[in-house]
């Protein structure tokens, strides 16, 4: 029995040692760091990019920046918000809690939550069109608050073995802590501090783009799945789910700037000539009264004219350079944000990078 | 607690080094106390193990001291230990099938569906049936220490999902109150990584591409035909992974157990398929329900309805659903078929010059069995069978296909090019391994090789568990049998 122990123990050492260097790395690159601790490197300015791996505590993440930032320019919305950058806008203090929603309810929930100084004077509200699709409306779940997950070590490790061909250890174990994440340190992609996204390496290695020529959207188009789904007419309950958030807004003296962000031209093309998506053309004329009710503003940029298909990271992510495309036009037509605008820097921004996803954003683009 | 988790890993540690470090008469408590706190891991289970273990218990000394007397005690005894399966199993689904018709099934049936059954039942079930069979058929004496039948009823490692070791070949052994076997041990270590393997590198891997079956609406017509592919494989490496760590763990406290599988998919007949997969419960079906409705001694037509009917009931044992019955049925028609064309079959081989041994009628033989075995397994994977119908109507419909056709079914079944890759290395692994041992076995086979042999194969295990297995895996198809 002892031989057959001792034989067994021996048999373990070197899976032992294996496993422990990756948990070295697991732990040195700050994936298993506390919510409360991240928001203190961010906000402090000891971290630069947060990009978990192994996991979704994006909406916990925005949450509590967004109360210890309190920031004047507030951008609010799924995804489709986060390319927004600080770099757009002159000296107010800026946050993007863009990738804190998925459906329209939680970013009135996201603004309730908030404590009442941190709520900000001007909001840009990006509301994607499928969230007038009745599949993608609904309430926030009664039991949801802003907790962090409970983090499962073993869990995150086992992750980490799994994407080991995909992973540069030593990237890991010797990472200095300005990278949050297994993601920030490997792919370099993440929310900067600002809270707007960074693609990382997706930006230069085009083999790493999930959606080559948007091969996967036209998929969901034709399915009609995936946000994709087809309607002809606006989903009622979820305009009275605007109304209630730009009432909390005029009612806190928050400017709201609502945007309906872009698809790659040739997605909207697609389902224009479809047919099947009535509810996405309506969407402009029902909402605008809404806003202008409360003297907001509302741009509809689901076709941006001059916008290029590779200029798209999927059928409907914009690159930074479609987003400051859009900032450059919001300086001449919102009254709201063009005060705040960096116009002669956007411009700057926007010169040729020799890539169509990037701007000329050294400090960003690692 | 899964077999797969830490936490199981933990307690087979614990366990194995109490009962070995136990002396001889105290290792029957170590093991009670296991079976107790395995139990106790799934909720309502033990209050009803306990109950119809002492009743079993009861029931079998009643019967050995009834033995000589004709009466129709055994059967009734026999009869009510089998109760149990068919008020949790088979109530709710009559209730549901009969309440609208009759008012008492609509006011029972939502109360039988929320009803919480215990875990492993229908295997527990099966082995306190064998145990009063036995002891009627003068095989086996009624054990008269209720904790060493407790320990044979309730043995953890064959509790959640077989194999369904019948107590005239555990209780002897419990008897003994096994001691540590090194050479059993390493062989034990071996299965049990191997059933890890697959477990979580292959049947785990594959969930999503099998889930396709359930959510079929959109699916490519040759995503789906790949999905129900997958679903052999995986329903295999689920089922025979589970049976390694279950015989591994019972073989770490020292316990011989049997095959549960021996490489299923090379079966030449569906016939020979059923001499290799889940050997416990199709060894049970033919010893205690075929042969004595009369086998194939009572003329060809009864053999067939008896084949008919063990089939229907082990269809009826997995679930109690149309497509459980549809699924035991068509395997039924199998060996029906199969013993009507064997003489034809013959002929034909003959006419055209075909050796029974040759390369070429083994490999088509393995091929259509494989063929047959696969398509009855979508009546399995998909209990309501108008849905099985509609798989099968656009599985037969395949479009001209070209790459993005196929890239696109790739994606539907979450493989890339690189996992999918993986993925055959994987199952040609397990191919290569079961033509191996399809003569003798996992267990023996394992045991034959040579000791460096052994530290590769468990190296290998475990380094692709790390690395490409699916984290502490979900749970075991057959759990829910």
């Amino acid at each position: 029995m002892k031989k057959f122990i001792k034989n067994v123990l021996l048999f373990f050492v070197p899976i032992i040692l294996l496993l422990s260097l990756y948990a070295v790395g697991l732990i040195n690159s700050g994936e298993l760091l506390s919510m409360e601790d991240i928001a203190d490197k961010m906000v402090s300015g000891d971290a630069e990019l947060l990009g978990f791996s192994y996991r979704n505590d994006s909406f916990v993440h925005k949450h509590l920046v967004a109360s210890r930032k309190s920031a004047d320019l507030l951008v609010l919305g799924t995804s489709r918000a986060m390319q927004f950058h600080d770099e757009f806008f002159t000296d107010l203090s800026f946050y993007n809690a863009g990738g804190s929603a998925a459906y329209l309810s939680e970013n009135l929930f996201f603004l309730q939550n908030l404590p009442q100084q941190s709520l900000p004077s001007i909001l840009i509200l990006v509301t994607d069109q499928n969230f007038y699709n009745e599949v993608w409306s609904g309430d926030v779940n009664p039991d949801y608050s802003y907790t962090p997950t409970a983090i499962d070590a073993a869990n995150k490790l086992s992750r980490l073995l799994g994407d080991f061909y995909k992973v540069r250890l030593d990237k890991l174990i010797f990472a200095n802590g300005d990278k949050i994440g297994v993601a920030a340190n490997i792919r370099g992609s993440g929310f900067n501090r600002d809270g707007s996204y960074n693609y990382g390496e997706m930006l230069t290695n085009p083999k790493l783009l999930n959606d080559k020529n948007f091969a996967e959207t036209f998929t969901k188009i034709k399915n009609s799945t995936a946000r994709f789904e087809q309607a002809e007419e606006i989903y009622t309950p979820s305009l009275d789910e605007t109304e209630k958030l730009l009432s909390f807004c005029n009612e806190n003296n928050i400017q709201v700037v609502g945007i309906l962000p872009p698809y790659a031209p040739s997605v909207i093309n697609e389902m224009r000539s479809s047919g099947q998506y009535g509810y996405i053309d309506k969407l402009y004329s029902t909402l605008l009264p809404m806003y202008t009710k409360y003297g907001f503003e509302l741009y509809d940029y689901s076709f941006l004219e001059n916008s290029k298909d590779e200029q798209f990271i999927d059928g409907y992510h914009g690159s930074d350079r479609v987003y400051a495309q859009i900032t450059l036009e919001l300086a001449d037509k919102s009254q709201s944000l063009a005060p705040f605008i960096k116009k002669p820097d956007i411009s700057q921004l926007l010169q040729d990078t020799g890539n169509p996803l990037t701007i000329n954003f050294p400090v960003k683009q690692s | 607690m899964s077999f797969t988790t830490f936490a199981f890993m933990g307690f087979v540690i614990i366990i194995f080094a109490l009962y070995h470090i136990m002396p001889t008469r105290l290792k029957p408590y170590v093991l009670c106390g296991a079976n107790i706190y395995f139990c106790l891991s799934f909720s309502g289970t033990l209050p009803y193990l306990m109950i119809c273990t002492v009743l079993v218990w009861g029931a079998g000394l009643l019967l050995e001291r009834s033995r000589n007397k004709a009466s129709l005690l055994p059967l009734m005894l026999i009869l009510l230990c089998l109760m149990p399966l068919v008020f949790y199993k088979y109530l709710p689904f009559l209730a549901s099938l009969t309440a609208p018709f009759i008012p008492v099934a609509l006011t029972l049936s939502p109360l039988l569906e929320k009803l919480l059954v215990p875990m492993g039942i229908s295997y527990f079930t099966l082995k306190n049936a064998s145990y009063l069979i036995d002891i009627k058929r003068l095989k086996l004496h009624a054990e008269p220490n209720l904790i060493r039948y407790w320990n044979c009823a309730a043995f953890f490692p064959q509790l959640t999902a077989g194999p369904i070791q019948r107590p005239c070949e555990l209780l002897p052994q419990l008897n003994k109150a096994c001691s540590f076997n090194a050479e059993l041990a390493y062989i034990s270590c071996g299965r049990i990584a191997y059933g890890i393997f697959l477990k979580l590198c292959i049947a785990d891997n594959l969930s999503k591409a099998t889930s396709l079956l359930q959510d079929f609406k959109n699916a490519h017509e040759l995503a789906l035909i790949f999905a129900l592919l997958f679903y052999s494989v995986q329903i295999y490496c689920d089922f025979a992974g589970y049976s390694e760590i279950s015989i591994g763990v019972a073989g770490l406290l020292g316990y011989e157990v049997g095959e549960n599988f021996i490489s299923p998919y090379t079966a030449l007949t569906v016939q020979d398929f059923w001499r290799r997969w889940h050997i416990s419960l199709s060894s049970f079906l033919k010893d205690y329900v075929y042969i004595p409705l009369g086998g194939n001694r009572k003329g060809k037509m009864r053999k067939y309805l008896n084949l008919l009917c063990i089939f229907a009931l082990s269809g009826l044992w997995h679930g109690a659903g149309a497509g459980y019955i549809v699924w035991g049925l068509l395997h039924g028609v199998y060996m029906c078929v199969g013993s009507l064309t064997l003489c034809l079959r013959k002929r034909i081989k003959a006419a055209i010059h075909l050796a029974e041994d040759s390369r070429f009628q083994r490999v088509f033989a393995t091929l259509f069995t494989f063929v047959l075995v696969t398509f009855a397994w979508l009546f399995f994977a998909v209990p309501n069978i108008s849905s099985a119908f509609q798989i099968l109507n656009k599985m037969v419909n395949i479009p001209i296909f070209n790459w993005f056709y196929v890239q696109e079914c790739l994606t539907m079944l979450g493989f890339t090019v690189p996992s999918l890759v993986r993925m055959l290395v994987f199952i040609l692994i397990v191919f290569g391994i079961d033509i191996s041992s399809r003569k003798i076995g996992f267990g023996k086979w394992y045991a034959d090789l040579p000791h460096k042999w052994h530290i590769v194969l468990l190296y290998a295990c475990v380094l692709c568990v790390l690395f490409f297995g699916a984290g502490s895996g979900g749970d075991f198809i057959y759990f829910k049998f």
